[in-house]
C-alpha cells in the first residue's frame, strides 16, 4: 500500500510539474475591441506599430476621435463578393490582397472624400485594405474597409490629426498636396520649391513643335490655372510665379502630350505650406 | 543497512553526492556566466535582429519594438520594447492571428522585472533577457559539472566545451533577441544535465524522471519544430528500469521470464513510471503541436513544395498531381510565399492549402525516396553556413553598418565552416559520436555513471538527426540557416560528448561496479588524469 501510494504520488507530482511547465508556454489572448462589420466611414484608428498598419490584414482596434493623433481613417466600406465570398474559412492574406487590393485603389473616390476639385493635386495619401478577422469571416461577415493613411514623417510613421474628409478644402491641407523639392515629390508641408496644380494642360500638336512653341502654348493656360488656384490675380501676387513644365523630345516621342503647371516663389527660395486660395 | 529516504533519492549511502564537486561546479558556472556577459555586452550589446518573427511572440507581453517607423528591423537589434495594447489579429501568427505559444514566454516574463531592476529603458529590454540567459548558462554549466562522471578536471573540461558551443556566434546572439530560440538552446543544455542525472545510478527514480520530463517539456514547447525531439526524449526516459526511492539499491531480484509477451510485460513493468512520464510529455507535446498556428503548417507546406520539391523535379506537374492539386500551380515553382508569382496569390491555392499538409509531404517523400539524398545534401551544406547572412547583430548606436554581423567567439562556427566543401563531415561526426556512445554503453566495465555519457551521446545524435529531418521535410531550404540553428547546436554538442567518450576507460582490477550501484566519482580512477 505504501508502494502504491508512492507510485501514485510520484505520477501525480510528475503530472503537475509537467503541466505547470507546459502552462508557461501559453500567453494571454488579445481580443478585438470592435468588429469589422461596425466600421463607419470617417472613423479614425491608431496603428503605432508598422505591423498593425500594413502587415495585419484586419484591424479591430477601437476608433479614436479624429482630433487625436492617429494613423488611418476609414474612407469607405464594401462587401467581398466573387469566389472569395464562398470560402467558409478566410482566404490567406496574399490571395485577398491579390484579388481585392485594387478595391481601395479608387483614385476618384479618394479625391471625392478628400474634397478635391479639378485644380487640386493630392499626394501622400495611401489606401489600405482591411478585411474581417478569421473568426468574423467564419460567422459570415464579408465587410471590407478602405483605410487612408498619410506619408511617413521622416523616420516616424504617418500621423494624421483631424479628419481627411474634405481636407483639401481646409487651410490645413498642405500635408496632402503635391509639391516638389528638386527632383523629389513631397507634400507641401515640407520645404519645397514648387506646388502642383491640376489638371495638366493639353498640347494639341501633331508633330514635335519645339520647346519654345510648347512653352508658348502652355504658359497662358498655366497662368489662368494659377489665378484660379490661388483665387487671386497673379498681378496682385508678385511673390508667386507660374512655371509650365513641358515634355522634352523623348517624352513627346513616347506619347506625352501635356504640360504640368507649377506655382513657384518668385524669389525661387524654398517655402512650406500651400498657396491654394479659397480655403476655410 | 537501511538508508534514510532523503538520501536514497540521490543514491544509497550518500547524503549529498556532489559535495566534492560543488565548488568546482559553482566556479565553472560563475566563470561562464561572466564569459557570456562579456561576450554579449563588452564592446556594445550584440544580439539577433528581427526578420519578422518577433511580433507573434512579443505582442503577448503587451510590448512593441521601439524603433523608427520606417527602419528595417532586420538590420539592427532594437533592444527596447515599449508598452503597447494589441488588438485581435495584430497579435498572433502573421496572416491568421492565431495564437503562438512558446516556453520562451517564461524567460521574457522574467525579463520585464529584470529590465526595471537593471535600469534599462522601456517595458522590456532584450538586454535584460541577455543577462537572464547568461545566468541560466552558468547554472546549467554548473549542473553539467555536477552531473558528469569523472575527475573534476574532466568534468570542468567537458562542461566548458559545451559552454563554448553556447557562447559561439549565432547561438549566444539569440540571447538578446525577440525569438523563441533561447528557450530551446538553454533547454537542450539543461536537458543534457538532467539526463546524466537520470541515468547516473543505472535506474530511474520519480524525482529524476520528473525533472527530465519538466525540462524536456520546457525545451520542446519553445517552438513547434522542437517537438521532433520527442522520440529521443521518450527513449531517454524509458531507457533504464525504475528504482523506487524507498527501495534499497542492490537489485530487485525479479523472476526470469520466458516468451516475448512476458518479456515485454516485464520490461514495461520495470519501467512503468518512465512510461507514464513519457506519456505525459507526449500528451502535452501533442497538445502544443495541435495548438500551433495552422497558418505556419500551410506556409511550410507551400515552401516545401514550391521551393524544394518542384524546382528539383523532372516532372513538377506530375508531382503536383500526386499531391492531389492543380498542376497549373507549376508556374509558381521556385517562388517564395512573398513572391509576386507566388501560388498563394492564386485561387487554386485554396485547394492546395486544404489538401497539401505536412503529412502529405511526408507521404510524398516516402513514395519518392530518391529525392532524399539531394535534400539531405542541401541541409548539410546549410549546416556548414552555421547562421543566416541577412540578419544584423549590432544595435543602431553601435556605429556599425546596417546588417553587420559579429564574431566575438566563433570557434564552432569556424570549425563547421570547414565542412562547406565536405558536408559529409557532419554525418561522420554523428556516426563517430553514435559509435563512441554505443561503445561506452556496452562497456560493462564502466560504471553506470560513466555509461550515462554514452547514453547522452546517443541521445544527442538521435535528437540532431530528428531535428535535421524535421526542418528539411517541412520547409526545406526556406530560411534554412535560421531553421537549422537547433540542429547545428545539437551537432556541436556531439563534440564534447565525443571527447568525454574518448576519455572514458574501463575500471581497474579493484572491481566492477554493479549497474544499479551509485557511482562514487571519488573512486573513479578511470577518468582521473
Amino acid at each position: 500500500m505504501r508502494g502504491g501510494a508512492g507510485r501514485a504520488g510520484g505520477a501525480l507530482v510528475c503530472g503537475i510539474v509537467v503541466l505547470v511547465v507546459a502552462s508557461s508556454a501559453y500567453g494571454p489572448s488579445t481580443p478585438s475591441a470592435t468588429s469589422t462589420r461596425d466600421a463607419v466611414p470617417g472613423t479614425c484608428h491608431v496603428a503605432e506599430d508598422p505591423n498593425e498598419l500594413s502587415a495585419a490584414i484586419s484591424d479591430t482596434a477601437p476608433a479614436v476621435p479624429c482630433d487625436r493623433p492617429h494613423q488611418t481613417e476609414t474612407l469607405w466600406t464594401g462587401r467581398v463578393t466573387g469566389p472569395l465570398d464562398a470560402e467558409e474559412r478566410r482566404p490567406n492574406p496574399e490571395l485577398i490582397n491579390a484579388m481585392l487590393g485594387r478595391a481601395c485603389d479608387d483614385y476618384w473616390r479618394v479625391r471625392s472624400y478628400l474634397g478635391a476639385d479639378a485644380h487640386d493635386s493630392h499626394w501622400g495619401v495611401t489606401t489600405l485594405l482591411k478585411v474581417p478577422t478569421p473568426a468574423e469571416w467564419a460567422e459570415g461577415d464579408r465587410t471590407f474597409r478602405c483605410e487612408a493613411t498619410g506619408p511617413p514623417k521622416g523616420t516616424d510613421g504617418p500621423s494624421l490629426t483631424g479628419t481627411l474628409r474634405g481636407v483639401l478644402r481646409r487651410s490645413d491641407s498642405a500635408a496632402y498636396r503635391l509639391c516638389r523639392s528638386g527632383p523629389a515629390m513631397v507634400t507641401c508641408d515640407r520645404p519645397h520649391d514648387r506646388e502642383a496644380m491640376s489638371p495638366d494642360v493639353g498640347l494639341d500638336r501633331p508633330i514635335w513643335p519645339g520647346d519654345q512653341v510648347l512653352h508658348a502654348l502652355a504658359r497662358p493656360a498655366c497662368r489662368a490655372l494659377g489665378e484660379t488656384y490661388i483665387a487671386a490675380s497673379l498681378a496682385d501676387r508678385p511673390d508667386v510665379s507660374v512655371v509650365a513644365e513641358v515634355p522634352g523630345r523623348e517624352q513627346w516621342d513616347s506619347g506625352t502630350r501635356h504640360a504640368r503647371c507649377w506655382l513657384v516663389s518668385s524669389t525661387l527660395s524654398p517655402r512650406t505650406g500651400t498657396l491654394r486660395g479659397g480655403l476655410r | 543497512m537501511t538508508v534514510p529516504r532523503g538520501r536514497r533519492a540521490f543514491g544509497a549511502g550518500r547524503q549529498f553526492p556532489w559535495r566534492r564537486e560543488a565548488p568546482a561546479a559553482a566556479l565553472t558556472g560563475a566563470a561562464w556566466t561572466g564569459v557570456m556577459l562579456a561576450r554579449l555586452f563588452v564592446g556594445g550589446a550584440i544580439g539577433t535582429a528581427d526578420q519578422g518573427d518577433s511580433r507573434r511572440l512579443m505582442c503577448q507581453l503587451g510590448v512593441r519594438a521601439l524603433k523608427p517607423f520606417t527602419a528595417d528591423p532586420s538590420r539592427y537589434v532594437y533592444t527596447t520594447w515599449t508598452s503597447h495594447q494589441w488588438y485581435g489579429e495584430a497579435c498572433g501568427a502573421d496572416g491568421s492571428g492565431e495564437p503562438y505559444y512558446s516556453s520562451q514566454l517564461a524567460l521574457l516574463r522574467l525579463a520585464k522585472p529584470v529590465t526595471r531592476l537593471l535600469g534599462y529603458p522601456g517595458a522590456l529590454d532584450l538586454r535584460a533577457l541577455g543577462v537572464i540567459c547568461a545566468v541560466v548558462v552558468g547554472v546549467v554549466v554548473a549542473a553539467l559539472v555536477l552531473a558528469l562522471p569523472g575527475s573534476t578536471r574532466v568534468r570542468v573540461g567537458v562542461a566548458s566545451l559545451v559552454a563554448l558551443a553556447v557562447a559561439d556566434g549565432s547561438v549566444a546572439q539569440y540571447f538578446i533577441s525577440p525569438y523563441s530560440e533561447p528557450a530551446a538552446l538553454l533547454g537542450i543544455v539543461a536537458l543534457s544535465a538532467a539526463l546524466l542525472w537520470l541515468w547516473r545510478d543505472g535506474a530511474s527514480t520519480w524525482p529524476r524522471l520528473t525533472v527530465v520530463a519538466a525540462v524536456a517539456t520546457f525545451t520542446m514547447l519553445a517552438k513547434p519544430q522542437l517537438v521532433a525531439l520527442l522520440p529521443a526524449v521518450v527513449l531517454a526516459l524509458v531507457w533504464l528500469p525504475h528504482r523506487p526511492v524507498h527501495r534499497d539499491a542492490g537489485g530487485h531480484g525479479h523472476e526470469p521470464t520466458t516468451g516475448a509477451l512476458r518479456r515485454l510485460a516485464a520490461w514495461a513493468g520495470e519501467r512503468w513510471p518512465a512510461l507514464v512520464a513519457a506519456a505525459m510529455v507526449a500528451a502535452v507535446s501533442g497538445a502544443y503541436l495541435g495548438a500551433s498556428p495552422r497558418r505556419f503548417s500551410e506556409l511550410s507546406a507551400a515552401n516545401g513544395v514550391f521551393l524544394e520539391i518542384l524546382p528539383h523535379s523532372d516532372d513538377p506537374a506530375g508531382d503536383l498531381r500526386s499531391l492531389g492539386v492543380d498542376p497549373s500551380l507549376v508556374s509558381a515553382s521556385g517562388t517564395h510565399v512573398d513572391s509576386p508569382r507566388s501560388a498563394l496569390r492564386t485561387l487554386p491555392y485554396l485547394e492546395f492549402r486544404t489538401k497539401v499538409t505536412q503529412a502529405s509531404i511526408l507521404r510524398f517523400y516516402a513514395t519518392h525516396p530518391d529525392r532524399l539524398p539531394r535534400l539531405a545534401g542541401e541541409g548539410l551544406r546549410g549546416m556548414a553556413a552555421w547562421r543566416p547572412h541577412y540578419i544584423g547583430n549590432y544595435t543602431p548606436d553601435s556605429g556599425r553598418e546596417p546588417g553587420a554581423r559579429e564574431c566575438r567567439i566563433c570557434v564552432y562556427a569556424a570549425v563547421f565552416s570547414m565542412a562547406r566543401q565536405q558536408p559529409g563531415l557532419f554525418v561522420a561526426l554523428w556516426a563517430a559520436t553514435l559509435a563512441a556512445g554505443i561503445a561506452v554503453l556496452r562497456n560493462r566495465r564502466l560504471s553506470a555513471h560513466e555509461r550515462a555519457v554514452g547514453r547522452l551521446s546517443i541521445f544527442l545524435v538521435v535528437a540532431a538527426t530528428s531535428q535535421f529531418w524535421a526542418v528539411m521535410l517541412s520547409e526545406g531550404i526556406s530560411d534554412l540557416h535560421k531553421h537549422l540553428i537547433v540542429t547545428n547546436f545539437l551537432t556541436a554538442l556531439c563534440v564534447p560528448m565525443l571527447v568525454a567518450c574518448l576519455f572514458l576507460r574501463p575500471k581497474d582490477s579493484r572491481g566492477v561496479v554493479a549497474p544499479t550501484a551509485v557511482d562514487d566519482s571519488s573512486g573513479s580512477p578511470s577518468l582521473r588524469r
